[in-house]
């Protein structure tokens, strides 16, 4: 699906205009992206959560090269899909508990 | 992964619904409502792609066997979709930016990576350009320089140097204008002899040279000028006199009889003056004479 579409959809949802529902798509998306880069964790209802994981310093092989290379620090965004998500995606009954 | 940091919906809602300038009830019920589209959407196994943001995808994962980690019992894991995320580079960047100037360290340095680096490149074709600019400028220099001092030795075995002397007591003040005819020499050259001053640093061979045409000549100058050089020494000649220039018939590029005759009969005093004061190169001027005698 496309942000477009998502638009659409979500605004014949709601009943509100294209417009506003893309300037609130937008506005959502800049929150998450503001609050990640600053390192908070933004929890979203029945999706999942947003959160930064930050690797340490290590060694690993690097293809660009064909050799082994020290990896720097860093930070990356990930997404850990939400139980409620899960239960619906893995289509499995609930009180099974989900798979990790 | 700390609980810490995390944002409760309702300030999330209160964030977007400050920067989409809508109410917070509206901007809550967006939230629902996005995720709820969401959700569905993966559901049926599509893709989601936000730009500039990232893109939600599922994957199928087969049924397969694990342990439950608290009983360690054997455990079927159903076949089920698994939804990924995929950040692209703006939110990525967004989110490694207090680590941006870090790179990553190779543990064996590649000594081949300034190729890739432009300025290093540009630097290389100026260091070039300068040096063909220098080039070009001593090559001018040297020359300049060459024509008013000593002529390159052509040949180990023929190159001869006359130094001149800075006596003025031996060497005649007077010029020689009218030279007394010699005998031996065709009365042709000499009536087109014309004579050339000799100025300090001045060598028969740079005579030989600008005059004649062919420095290898110099012994047809100095076989024209011996009565009047004192020294008999074919390398020293004295500054301040006359020399007097022969004319050949012909040219130095394609000499007639008569100027083979006078280049032998040079090349053969020469000889017979080094061999007078005991220099070793008389053995080759000797050499050349009888060969072009033989001629």
């Amino acid at each position: 699906m496309d942000q477009s579409e998502l638009i659409e959809k979500v605004a014949k949802e709601l009943g509100i205009s294209n417009t506003l529902s893309q300037r609130l798509l937008r506005a959502t998306l800049r929150e998450i992206r503001d609050l990640l880069r600053v390192g908070h964790a933004v929890t979203i209802p029945h999706l999942g959560t947003f959160d930064t994981a930050t690797y340490e310093e290590h060694r690993g092989y690097r293809p660009a090269s064909h050799n082994f290379a020290i990896f720097p620090k860093r930070r990356v965004p990930v997404f850990r899909t939400g139980t409620l998500l899960r239960e619906d995606v893995y289509d499995i009954e609930s009180e099974e508990g989900a798979p990790t | 992964m700390s609980d810490d940091n995390k944002i409760a919906l309702h300030s999330f809602a209160a964030l977007v619904a400050r920067r989409a300038k809508v109410s917070s009830v509206e901007a809550d019920a967006y939230i629902h409502q996005f995720a709820k589209t969401m959700g569905e959407e993966l559901e049926t196994g599509g893709d989601i792609h936000l730009y500039r943001f990232g893109r939600f995808h599922t994957t199928h994962v087969d049924e397969q066997t694990g342990h439950d980690p608290n009983s360690g019992a054997p455990l079927t894991i159903p076949e089920h979709s698994r939804v990924h995320f995929h950040p692209y580079s703006a939110l990525r960047f967004a989110v490694n930016a207090p680590f941006r100037q870090l790179r990553i360290k190779e543990l064996t340095p590649d000594k081949t990576e300034w190729r890739t680096r432009t300025g290093a490149w540009i630097l290389l074709v100026l260091l070039v350009l300068l040096l063909i600019v220098l080039g070009i400028r001593a090559k001018n220099w040297i020359s300049t320089q060459d024509a008013s001092v000593v002529p390159p030795e052509m040949s180990s075995d023929k190159a001869v140097v006359a130094h001149t002397d800075q006596t003025p007591d031996t060497g005649a003040p007077a010029t020689v204008p009218a030279a007394p005819v010699e005998p031996e020499t065709t009365p042709m050259a000499i009536a087109a002899a014309t004579g050339v001053i000799v100025s300090p640093g001045d060598t028969l061979w740079a005579i030989a040279a600008t005059r004649l045409g062919d420095p290898y000549w110099w012994p047809v100058i100095y076989a024209e000028n011996r009565p009047e050089l004192s020294r008999r020494n074919p390398d020293l000649i004295d500054s301040g006199i006359t020399l007097r220039i022969p004319a050949l018939a012909g040219s130095v590029n394609s000499p007639n009889v008569a100027d083979l005759r006078l280049k032998t009969n040079g090349y053969q005093m020469v000889a017979d003056d080094y061999r007078k004061i005991g220099n070793p190169r008389a053995a080759e001027y000797e050499k050349v004479a009888a060969r072009w005698s033989k001629e």
